[in-house]
């Protein structure tokens, strides 16, 4: 239904337009793009939204450690449920991730090492348990009968695979997520820029670290099967970075970030569905760091500028001293 | 008494994240003296300690010490941070630490020598750290741990002392170690450079002075230097009077 | 040929392929933690994490030139490739831009990406194996065989074998340099000791070391060999030396654990050794002498200790005052701290014998010497008083 009304749009108003500026309206119209498109335009939004506040709070490896770590939990959930129903896998995702997360503060609370240190030893650790279960279940005579070959595609992604309930279970996912975002968008707001702050006029910080976790969670186990455990953490943090050379206004920041995020969906998933056999994720997250290399050079606090202010301020003060 | 001036900047300019925090400075400080640094917050007093040892950027101006670069007389000078800019976990004792001022002198790959660890042992002793010397160094408290990176330019065996604030919470003991080790050094001929907060003990434990806020307010003898006036002008003068000493 | 079949030495004549892969995981294992120690100490851990998946692209691009899968030089331009990104993240930190973490999450997975868009696009011929980028082929390491000055031996020991003498002569050598440019970059400067040259020696011997194991293990090993042991060690130790010793047992202890484990479950052996890994450091971070289980033994131990600070500050405070003379005597102490006559008595012997106070035999009390009254005021500090 929706790509026959869709079709009908596109075929009215925008066929010639978008094919005079270089688009192929072959592939922009036909169901699998418009599938895939939408899924990683929504996926990209939220996650790029979320992840803006896990750069802000200076916690942008976190993510990547809990999106290697969320792997073992999708091949335990396939050992349970004995099948590849996506939903079951995401609970796996959400459960092994938010156990990561949890035994990841509980060292660096109780012991001397380094965050970095911390994160590092149990990704590798959950990652690694995560390869011990694959290989398990290959060789395994129960196992060996059921399908599951679908399992590798959560370790890179593959968008192209994706189906109309995937894109739902993504919306299912980003609604709420974006809802929490919004009704707590003042809370999120001083939980991020003064912590203590936020203690001290009663908001609990527990709380919001707890909204925070789930809803990155429900994120990152989402699109596991878009882009991919060891990728998926560029989704959280590549369009806050980008966001953050352009305005330092939160609300600002969200909103960019969110752009960049689905405008390099689009981008990435279409030059991926133009050249066969590109990646999508890949393609959609090399799209992303582009924009994000390129705002830091042209931003108003980007090097350029930067480059323009220092040399006119070294000329005043070489001006002042002389005089 | 002649004055020799031991440690001269000239016109020193410097900025952080392209905001200036000193202008144009000229400094002087007098060779064997016992030199203080004091300003309000914010006035650059750690930069300047920094940007004379070259370790952070200038953007103008020179700084020579005994007439030559710092590069050329390293070995000559110790400096000794705020107490929070190094690991304190870090797995390494009391001793290995001082054991460190001997690295000055080594150089590349050469490792230090019975002498050297002699030395340091005697540098611990002088702080009256010797019981400690096999402490792993979080294990230490505040003043030890002040008294240990003193001991450590001891091992050194320098000729300048540069100090950041080396008396910032410690307790009363270490205080007075680390004073009875300035006016022990100044007669031994070396020259100390301290940045001090405490405008109470500044004339007791210091014959030389420098204010600064942003710029040199006034620098000279202290019995010259230390007056209303030029408090005022470095914004210091709320709430304390020299008269109230 | 009988000549030639004489003077060669086949490795498999004294090992077993197991063996083989055990000693080549253990060689591994220890060129890396050697290195893990200092990157630990820095603070540089993620960047492990970056280099073992930045390398693939390294690899990838090494390849375009040669042409040949089993070329060295794959294995050295994806080394020199992995210094580069190493230098990319510091560059990019320093314009202030981002933060480093943030450097370090936008980097590794775009160098990433490109390398799974180039294979899939121009390579195609060549086979990516997910699972083997990820988890190496410990299995095929005794499968690989190359002659050395008459030695057969798997070629994946002999690379690591080289990578760990190298990594063992870089850190003996320059183990001072190392030691105080970890522990103060500023004194480290002022001393004479460029802290940048050590810095980007350390990352080019962890880069060429990452690509030699990533080629064994796979890249998530990589990642728990570097981090792993020298994270354990750091919580155990209290001196480097000792800290790189006690990280090579932990690290010869996790892969033998691991790969019988592996063995003997038929499963992953470079995703067990990672696991047992991680177990190896959450237990180290429960037992440690900071650790949670220990505190709880140490609260006991610590009492002990606190009642002779106790007997210290008791003496300190009344030292200078009027009741001295009745304060410090003996009856008094005993009463006023409602301790038993025999347990005042060993803990002011004990006390005594460790010079912080003496007998003042004339007034029949007790005083603290001048160790002990330098204790006083520490342990003033200590208590916050």
């Amino acid at each position: 239904m929706l790509s026959v009304y869709l079709n009908k749009i596109f075929s009215l108003n925008f066929a010639n337009l978008l094919n005079a500026i270089g688009l192929d309206f072959e592939i922009l119209s036909s169901y699998t793009f418009i599938v895939v498109c939408l899924g990683t335009m929504i996926l990209a939004t939220v996650a790029g939204m979320v992840g803006t506040i896990t750069v802000l709070k200076g916690q942008s490896l976190i993510g990547d450690a809990i999106g290697h770590s969320s792997y073992p939990g999708i091949i335990i959930a396939f050992m349970i449920g004995m099948s590849l129903d996506s939903v079951s896998l995401m609970i796996g995702a959400i459960i092994s991730g938010t156990l990561a997360f949890i035994i990841i503060q509980f060292i660096d609370k109780n012991s001397k090492l380094n965050l970095d240190a911390v994160l590092a030893v149990i990704l590798s650790a959950f990652f690694g348990l995560g390869m011990v279960l694959k290989s398990f279940i290959q060789g395994h005579p129960i196992y060996g009968k059921v399908p599951q070959g679908g399992l590798s595609n959560y370790i890179f992604g593959q968008a192209a695979f994706i189906r109309t309930i995937d894109v739902q279970l993504i919306l299912a996912v980003a609604i709420p997520s974006l809802l929490i975002l919004f009704l707590f968008y003042k809370e999120f707001k001083i939980f991020v820029f003064d912590e203590v702050y936020a203690k001290s006029i009663g908001l609990s910080s527990t709380l919001m670290y707890v909204l925070l976790v789930l809803i990155t969670m429900s994120v990152i186990a989402t699109g596991l099967k878009l882009v991919g455990a060891i990728l998926i953490s560029s989704f959280l943090i590549v369009p806050g970075i980008t966001a953050l050379q352009w305005s330092n206004r939160f609300s600002h920041v969200l909103i960019i970030a969110a752009i960049v995020g689905s405008f390099s969906a689009f981008v990435g998933t279409y030059i991926s569905s133009v050249y066969a056999g590109m990646s999508t994720g890949p393609c959609i997250i090399v799209v992303m760091s582009g924009l994000a290399f390129i705002s830091m050079f042209i931003s108003p606090k980007g090097l350029l500028a930067n480059w323009l202010r220092r040399r006119k301020y070294l000329n005043d003060l070489s001006k002042s001293l002389i005089d | 008494m002649s004055e020799n001036i031991i440690v001269k900047v000239e016109d020193l300019t410097m900025a952080y994240h392209d905001k200036p925090v000193l202008w144009d400075n000229d400094v002087n400080i007098v060779e064997n003296s016992r030199t203080a640094i004091i300003g309000p917050n914010g006035a650059g007093k750690s930069t300047l300690l920094k940007g004379i040892l070259g370790l952070q950027k200038t953007l103008s101006g020179t700084v020579e010490i005994m007439g030559k670069s710092v590069k050329q007389v390293y070995k000559k000078i110790a400096y000794i941070p705020q107490s929070n800019s190094v690991n304190w976990d870090f797995p390494t004792t009391a001793l290995d630490v001082v054991l460190m001022g001997r690295y000055v002198h080594l150089g590349w790959i050469k490792r230090p020598k019975k002498k050297d660890i002699e030395i340091a042992r005697n540098a611990l002793h002088k702080m009256g750290m010797q019981d400690y010397a096999k402490r792993q160094i979080s294990q230490l408290s505040g003043g030890q741990k002040q008294r240990v990176f003193i001991a450590r330019a001891i091992a050194q065996n320098a000729e300048i002392y540069f100090m950041d604030e080396p008396l910032a919470g410690v307790d009363k003991n270490t205080e007075k170690v680390i004073i009875d080790f300035l006016k022990d050094s100044q007669k031994q001929g070396k020259t100390s450079i301290v940045i001090h907060h405490d405008l109470n003990t500044l004339a007791d434990y210091f014959d030389h002075l420098v204010i600064l806020n942003k710029r040199i307010i006034a620098q000279g003898k202290m019995s010259e230097t230390l007056t209303q006036a030029n408090l005022d002008a470095a914004d210091m003068g709320g709430g304390f009077t020299i008269a109230a000493m | 040929m009988i000549y030639q079949n004489l003077l060669l030495t086949k490795i498999s004549d004294f090992l077993n392929y197991n063996q083989q892969m055990l000693l080549t995981l253990i060689v591994t294992g220890i060129a890396c933690s050697i290195l893990g120690c200092f990157l630990v100490l820095n603070k540089l851990s993620m960047l492990t994490d970056a280099l073992s998946h930045s390398i693939l692209l390294g690899i990838v691009l090494a390849y375009f030139v040669t042409k040949d899968l089993n070329s060295p030089l794959l294995l050295i331009g994806a080394g020199i490739f992995g210094v580069f990104t190493v230098y990319a993240i510091g560059l990019l930190s320093k314009t202030r831009l981002v933060k480093n973490d943030d450097a370090v999450g936008i980097i590794f997975p775009l160098f990433f990406s490109l390398a799974v868009i180039l294979i899939s696009t121009f390579a195609r011929n060549v086979h990516l194996d997910t699972d083997i980028v990820l988890m190496g082929q410990v299995i095929m390491i005794p499968l690989n065989n190359m002659t050395v000055f008459g030695v057969e031996l798997p070629k994946a020991l002999f690379y690591m074998l080289i990578i760990l003498l190298i990594n063992l002569i870089f850190v003996a050598v320059f183990f001072k340099e190392l030691k105080v440019s970890s522990f103060d970059p500023e004194f480290a400067t002022l001393a004479g000791f460029s802290s940048g040259l050590l810095f980007y020696g350390l990352m080019t011997l962890t880069s060429f070391t990452a690509v030699a194991a990533f080629d064994a293990v796979g890249a998530i090993l990589v990642i728990a060999l570097f981090v792993g042991p020298a994270a354990s060690a750091y919580m155990l130790t209290k001196s480097l030396k000792k800290m790189l010793l006690v990280s090579i047992i932990f690290s010869m202890l996790n892969s033998t654990l691991g790969f019988y484990l592996a063995i003997v479950l038929n499963v992953s052996i470079s995703g067990m050794i990672a696991v047992i890994t991680g177990m190896t450091t959450f237990m180290t971070v429960l037992l440690n002498r900071q650790g949670i289980i220990t505190a709880i033994y140490l609260r006991h131990k610590n009492r002990k200790e606190f009642r002779l600070d106790l007997l210290i500050m008791h003496l300190g405070n009344h030292e200078d005052q009027e009741d001295a003379e009745f304060e410090l005597g003996f009856a008094t102490i005993k009463d006023h701290l409602s301790w038993e006559r025999e347990t005042t008595e060993r803990r002011l012997n004990r006390l005594i014998d460790q010079g912080f106070v003496q007998r003042n035999h004339e007034k029949k009390i007790f005083c603290l010497t001048e160790k002990g009254r330098l204790r006083y005021d520490m342990i003033k500090v200590d208590y916050g008083m």
